[in-house]
């Protein structure tokens, strides 16, 4: 995939959302999108399998929304900057883009490569911070937008096992939180979402043939349940500027911090 | 009876890495990452008579194998495996291990490219990655040494025109934390020094820093920092 492509054009919504980073059906970028869609936003589905964006597509427009799936690799900048630049070049306002890239891949520190530890800084920060640049760009042009990246535990703590995921997600906060600062007086909203536990999404429950349900379904209340992390977005996107989230956490009731 | 002998019959959690290591003429120091020179004089005067190795980062580098003073390309694994097997055969054990990444420079965030990141990250991050892998694999031979990242008070704090290097900071900040959650229940003292002042500021400040590097390597280990700023 050497450019990202945008099919199935037929979405004249003057609002646009640009969700990075969806795949499962039911996953958090999925949520988040039909959260974003239902509220009259035609939303940029975007992330790496095609089969999997057109059925989060395909559910949205059953529902009565807009939206449109866009094969990329969010860590390719330039396949980046041609999405962002199709979205002004039709015309529209960048209302939202949420930035849900990077998962967590735990590993022994010792026996990683620097290679892997490349790779993780590659698609847990850097693909963050390409988004965060570009649309921060564009929103100081319109003046106004919201910019929403996913953080995960490993945000805040660094943890055994997860050296290289923590790297990433730990800058990729530095920086959300840093340009929370810079956009606000801009009325450019940014804020990072702290994930803290285990989705009940299909990325954990399909997890090592099944397993991850198994693991998911014995720690506490079983898990971040995907709208309710969707519902959390878009309450987000809707506060006013005189009162607005920088840093949200997010967790079952039983998981601890 | 000498001191060190009455030291080294008090329980162990009472005592010092330094005691506990034996002070042995095999111990050593190794600086490594980039705008050494400061700093290593100032550790130097600390050391008490370990032998201070010097590492400086370049990108590319091949790398000379002999003194105490080398030029490595820190991100480039098997050169760095190269030099801790090299010290190991000279009879060396690293008792501190210092990383030093690249002092911060002010950069406007809008001005900010990927490449300003990456350099960072080749310069700050993979090299404390990559040096924590050598050292730590070295230092578990023995079940003892500490690891010292010189990283920066941006990683948790913001401060206009410093997000570049916040960011990689602050991954750094957290590599550290992980690794001592991970490496010091086998006795790998870890720890992440938040600067104010680098050590290339100054005499002054790279005293400072190594004063207060040699006071967490001399740290019981029932009273071990995981952070610090300075």
């Amino acid at each position: 995939m050497s450019t990202p492509y945008i099919k199935n054009t037929d979405g004249q919504a003057v609002n646009a959302a640009v969700v990075l980073g969806v795949g499962a059906s039911q996953g958090i970028g999925a949520a988040v999108s039909r959260r974003f869609a239902r509220e009259g936003l035609l939303v940029y589905v975007a992330g790496r399998t095609a089969a999997k964006l057109d059925s989060v597509v395909a559910e949205i427009r059953q529902q009565g929304g807009q939206a449109e799936a866009v094969v990329l690799d969010a860590s390719d900048e330039a396949q980046i900057t041609r999405l962002f630049a199709q979205v002004t070049e039709r015309g529209q306002t960048l209302a939202a883009v949420v930035h849900n890239v990077g998962g967590n891949v735990p590993s022994r520190f010792l026996g990683s490569s620097l290679k892997f530890f490349n790779s993780m800084w590659r698609f847990t920060f850097m693909a963050g911070f390409v988004a965060g640049q570009q649309a921060a760009a564009i929103m100081r042009q319109q003046g106004h937008g919201s910019l929403i990246f996913t953080g995960a535990s490993a945000s805040m703590r660094g943890k055994p096992f997860f050296a290289a995921f923590t790297m990433g997600k730990a800058a990729l906060r530095a920086y959300a939180l840093g340009l929370a600062q810079e956009l606000k007086p801009l009325n450019i909203h940014v804020a990072h979402v702290v994930v803290d536990g285990m989705v009940d999404g299909d990325r954990v429950n399909k997890a090592v043939f099944g397993l991850g349900r198994l693991l998911r379904s014995t720690r506490g209340t079983g898990g971040l349940n995907i709208e309710a992390i969707a519902e959390n977005y878009w309450m987000l996107h809707q506060q006013q500027a005189s009162l607005w989230t920088h840093e949200l956490d997010l967790r079952p009731y039983r998981e601890k911090f | 009876m000498s001191l060190f002998s009455t030291l080294k019959q008090l329980p162990a959690a009472m005592l010092p890495a330094a005691v506990l290591a034996t002070h042995s003429t095999e111990g050593c120091v190794v600086i490594a990452g980039v705008e050494l020179d400061q700093l290593s004089i100032a550790v130097q005067v600390q050391s008490q008579g370990l032998p201070v190795y010097q590492l400086n980062h370049r990108d590319g580098a091949s790398g000379s194998t002999t003194g105490y003073t080398q030029t490595l390309d820190l991100n480039n694994a098997d050169a760095v495996a190269g030099f801790f097997k090299q010290l190991e055969k000279a009879g060396k054990h690293v008792e501190l291990l210092l990383v030093q990444g690249a002092a911060p420079t002010a950069l406007a965030t809008a001005d900010i490219q990927s490449s300003d990141l990456q350099q960072r990250w080749q310069s700050s991050g993979l090299p404390a990655v990559a040096m924590a892998q050598g050292a730590i694999k070295h230092m578990l031979a023995k079940q003892q040494g500490t690891v010292i990242f010189l990283g920066s008070v941006y990683a948790a704090s913001y401060s206009s025109g410093r997000l570049a290097d916040a960011a990689v900071q602050a991954g750094v900040r957290a590599l550290s934390q992980s690794l001592a959650r991970e490496f010091q229940p086998k006795g790998i003292h870890v720890t992440y020094l938040a600067l104010t002042e680098w050590s290339s500021y100054g005499e002054a400040a790279a005293q400072a820093i190594a004063s207060t590097c040699w006071h967490v390597y001399r740290q019981p280990q029932s009273t071990w920092s995981q952070e610090l700023s300075a």
